[in-house]
């Protein structure tokens, strides 16, 4: 089910062919790349060690926590990749709606939101338990690390501490608008702007001995998660609908309803030139201007590549200016 | 007997005060943000409305419903707090309970008024935050109250004695870590009439002490009460201002 809007068919009609013009004509004026304007904060909540506040106007309010706990390490030999990815844990909660269970990516009406309709999110069985379909999509993006430059980079290994000893990433997006419709841009800005500011303490305990670690209580000499001057950077998923020929970024309600086709791609920033990795497509459902299941069209080889691209291209920027901003607050002082 | 306590302050002094109106303008009728020291409170008021369920409807006057969502990293240790837990459920009470009271609710029969209270950061006096926290975002709402109702914490502490053997003053707006060491209380008055409409205390203590207690936890509401009316007024001219009024 795509997410419902109050737009009658005619209305959806209408949309339909102001977006599928050539050049195409979105309601709010803005060209198909451009995306809305957002008000972004972070690091303002002392107990956590990185945390975000991003609003948008039509999707609403979001806050994002990370936590870092010391944890020892259970890893054997043989369960290396699962229990290490146990290592971060996402949590979504949805105010009104309770935490967004197994099956929330079927979406639906009332307090029960499904994050963008993502399909199949709701469907991959989490391994925390628990986890709804947005918190396995934004957890996918963290562990895909980088490509390119950053190759065999994980954020896995910035979690180690010492010798059977790591970090454990709790990381807990608050949704505070149930009644709107949450975009998934809202939620990996948030998580996005959280993880760049997160900061872990400097470790004064040597790596190599297996005692529980000690760390430095100055958060002026503390390691960032993600650092700031190299890469790779935090992920970053980005929404994008078709209709007709024409790809839009940032969609609007009105506009995911009226799509053929919805994608959410997952990028990392791998270089200063602001050359992105694709780390994760998954479609997105979309209202198809009102029509019928039956009358479904696949996404066509050229059209899926054209979406890719003008989220690739426009990502660089966009996860840069994210991480401008989070240094400027986090260092205003 | 001065002194100082270990954040700094004297018996007296509040922490930080900070609010804020139209937190959020997008998604509900009223919203507030207050900091009380690191105590962190985000408050959305939806309503008056049509009420969510059957249950809710009163022919004669509004229901007030609250909602309280501790996040999970707002305490030092990461801890899920789940919609049945104790502390929430009495939280809840205490601040429908209290407004129910204080909102003409008279005026909007059949209705419901939603408040929902997300606490992003404790460090004492949560329930302080909370009520302070609901009464700005309900100003903001444009619901209509009797007056402010403000709310603050003040502690006993049972183990200093000056050399006389008397104790010392209450000490107001308890931190975490007063709160943890000492017996304390919540005291919440209605504008500045002094009178007490939710008081609050969960420890023991001896009798002669609460007097003293409730004394300067009310003195400390004619504190916050002045804080939050200044910032009411500012943001009231500057929403004025801003329509060219």
């Amino acid at each position: 089910m795509p997410p419902p809007t109050p737009l009658s068919p005619p209305e959806l009609s209408y949309l339909y062919t102001s977006l599928s013009l050539t050049p195409p004509i979105r309601l709010d004026l803005r060209q198909p790349s451009q995306f809305r304007p957002i008000i972004a904060e972070c690091s303002f909540l002392p107990h956590c060690n990185g945390s975000s506040r991003i609003c948008m106007t039509e999707a609403g309010e979001c806050i994002v926590g990370i936590k870092a706990e010391v944890e020892k390490d259970a890893t054997t030999k043989y369960a290396t990749v699962i229990e290490r990815e146990k290592w971060i844990e996402v949590s979504v909660e949805v105010a009104g709606g309770g935490v967004a269970g197994a099956g929330s990516g079927s979406g639906g009406g009332g307090g029960g939101v499904g994050i963008g309709g993502i399909s199949g999110a709701g469907g991959a069985t989490g391994r925390d338990e628990g986890d709804g379909g947005a918190a396995v999509w934004l957890k996918e993006g963290l562990l895909a690390g980088g490509g390119g430059a950053g190759a065999g980079w994980s954020i896995l290994d910035r979690l180690v501490i010492s010798s059977g000893w790591h970090w454990k990433l709790y990381i807990d997006v608050l949704l505070l608008t149930p009644t709107s419709h949450p975009s998934p841009l809202l939620l990996s800005t948030a998580v996005n702007m959280a993880l760049s500011s997160t900061y872990l303490p400097k470790l004064t305990s040597p790596h190599d001995i297996d005692d529980i670690p000690t760390f430095s209580d100055d958060w002026a000499i503390s390691t960032p998660l993600y650092e700031p001057t190299s890469f790779p950077k935090p992920p970053i998923s980005l929404p994008v609908v078709a209709v007709g020929d024409n790809v839009f970024l940032d969609p609007s309600v009105a506009e995911v309803a009226a799509a053929e086709a919805g994608l959410v791609i997952t990028l990392s920033l791998v270089d200063e030139e602001g050359s992105c990795d694709v780390v994760g497509v998954r479609s997105m459902e979309v209202g198809r201007a009102g029509g019928k299941e039956g009358e479904r069209k696949g996404i066509g080889r050229k059209l899926l590549r054209e979406m890719v691209g003008a989220c690739v291209k426009e990502a660089g920027e966009v996860i840069k200016g994210l991480g401008e901003t989070t240094q400027k607050q986090m260092f205003r002082a | 007997m001065e002194g100082l306590r270990n954040d700094g302050r004297r018996w007296n002094e509040l922490r930080r005060f900070h609010c804020q109106l139209s937190t959020s303008s997008t998604n509900s009728d009223g919203s507030s943000y207050i900091e009380q020291g690191f105590t962190k409170v985000l408050c959305n008021i939806t309503g008056p409305a049509e009420p969510s369920s059957r249950q809710k409807v009163k022919q004669d006057s509004a229901t007030v419903s609250c909602e309280v969502y501790f996040a999970a990293f707002s305490g030092t240790d990461r801890i899920k707090r789940g919609r049945n837990d104790k502390k929430v459920q009495e939280l809840q009470t205490a601040i429908q309970q209290t407004f129910s009271s204080i909102i003409l609710t008279h005026l909007f029969s059949r209705s419901e008024i939603a408040i929902s209270i997300h606490i992003l950061s404790q460090d004492g006096g949560t329930l302080a935050a909370c009520i302070n926290a609901t009464t700005l975002a309900l100003i903001d709402a444009g619901i209509p109250l009797k007056d402010y109702v403000c709310a603050c914490t003040a502690g006993q502490s049972t183990s200093i004695f000056d050399s006389e053997g008397t104790s010392p003053d209450p000490w107001l707006d308890v931190n975490y870590l007063e709160e943890s060491d000492i017996p304390s209380l919540t005291v919440a008055t209605v504008g500045d009439s002094e009178k007490i409409v939710a008081l609050t205390m969960e420890n023991k203590v001896r009798i002669e002490r609460l007097e003293g207690m409730i004394a300067v936890g009310v003195s400390g509401c004619a504190k916050v009460r002045g804080i939050m009316d200044k910032e009411v007024r500012r943001h009231g001219k500057e929403k004025l201002e801003a329509r060219g009024e």
